[in-house]
């Protein structure tokens, strides 16, 4: 039987996704996982819950199998906003971009803005870029209410790598 | 070797089409789980570390609380993925489908002694 997180998050896709075709793939286990395929021509996509877990979005191509999930959303409203992203966006799955938080999270350029002491179309500006600095990522993020982590991984180790001051200095 | 995950997904149904076959669901997922695992401690340079939720570039077997029945299939298991299923027979058989019906792997299980004979 599905559960409340479950039913809002087919509630809130329909409200942003109309006419998409959502499906449920229940386990066998009330603590099993569950797997929602979701199909809006051309887009289509998997998403998976566990209890506790919440949502897991796949957000790299599908070429392998077994894959874990690259974004989790505890919050069923907002792991539809994010399926209605990648939906309305491009076929092809791309990871999260700095528009995409903050829409994610319900906030205005003008507000982010504030935050930065910037004006609005410094954020606009910011956006559109697909490269900026690590300190300006830093900078954006943590005026969201956010962290960034930075690791290295490499076959015999990982770890945290410094990172530079948080500091909005593109114009 | 560090190999594409197209590559190691491919070197994994070869491995396991060829492995001695499982008796029984457990086994067949046991064996499922041997080979794939070492495919990618092999090929994906990327530790096992199934208790992180996250994607890390690996591929990982399914996991016992991911099981489904089959209906009109006794004994049978269902195993789901994010494009795949993957399902195992009381017999130890295995069968990898994609999500579109394509079957990718259809393995028996070990044959049972004594029966018919």
């Amino acid at each position: 039987m599905m559960n409340a997180d479950l039913v809002a998050f087919k509630q809130e896709l329909a409200v942003l996704l109309p006419g998409t075709t959502v499906s449920f793939d229940a386990p066998h286990e009330a603590t099993g996982s569950w797997w929602i395929d979701i199909a809006r021509d051309p887009y289509a996509a998997t998403v998976l819950w566990r209890p506790g877990f919440g949502f897991g979005l796949f957000s790299s191509p599908n070429e392998g199998y077994g894959e874990k999930p690259d974004e989790r959303y505890a919050e069923p409203q907002m792991a539809a906003r994010r399926v209605a992203q990648l939906a309305l966006g491009n076929e092809t799955p791309t990871p999260l971009w700095l528009r995409d938080v903050r829409a994610l999270l319900g906030v205005a350029q003008v507000t982010l803005a504030e935050e930065l002491h910037v004006n609005q179309a410094a954020i606009s500006r910011l956006e559109a870029r697909d490269d900026i600095k690590l300190s300006t990522l830093l900078a954006y993020i943590e005026a969201l209410g956010g962290q960034v982590e930075m690791r290295v991984r490499f076959k015999d180790f990982e770890a945290g790598i410094a990172k530079p001051v948080a500091r909005l200095e593109e114009s | 070797m560090v190999l594409a995950k197209t590559q190691r997904f491919q070197l994994f149904l070869e491995r396991l089409a060829v492995a001695p076959p499982a008796a029984d669901a457990d086994g067949a997922l046991a064996l499922l789980s041997a080979v794939l695992n070492g495919v990618e401690d092999e090929h994906a340079g990327v530790p096992h570390d199934p208790a992180n939720w996250q994607a890390d570039g690996r591929m990982y077997p399914p996991q016992a609380d991911a099981a489904r029945l089959v209906p009109g299939r006794d004994g049978w298991r269902r195993y789901r993925n994010r494009g795949h299923n993957t399902l195992v027979g009381v017999d130890g058989a295995i069968e990898i489908v994609r999500l579109d019906g394509t079957c990718l792997l259809r393995k028996p299980g070990a044959p049972s002694e004594g029966k018919g004979s």
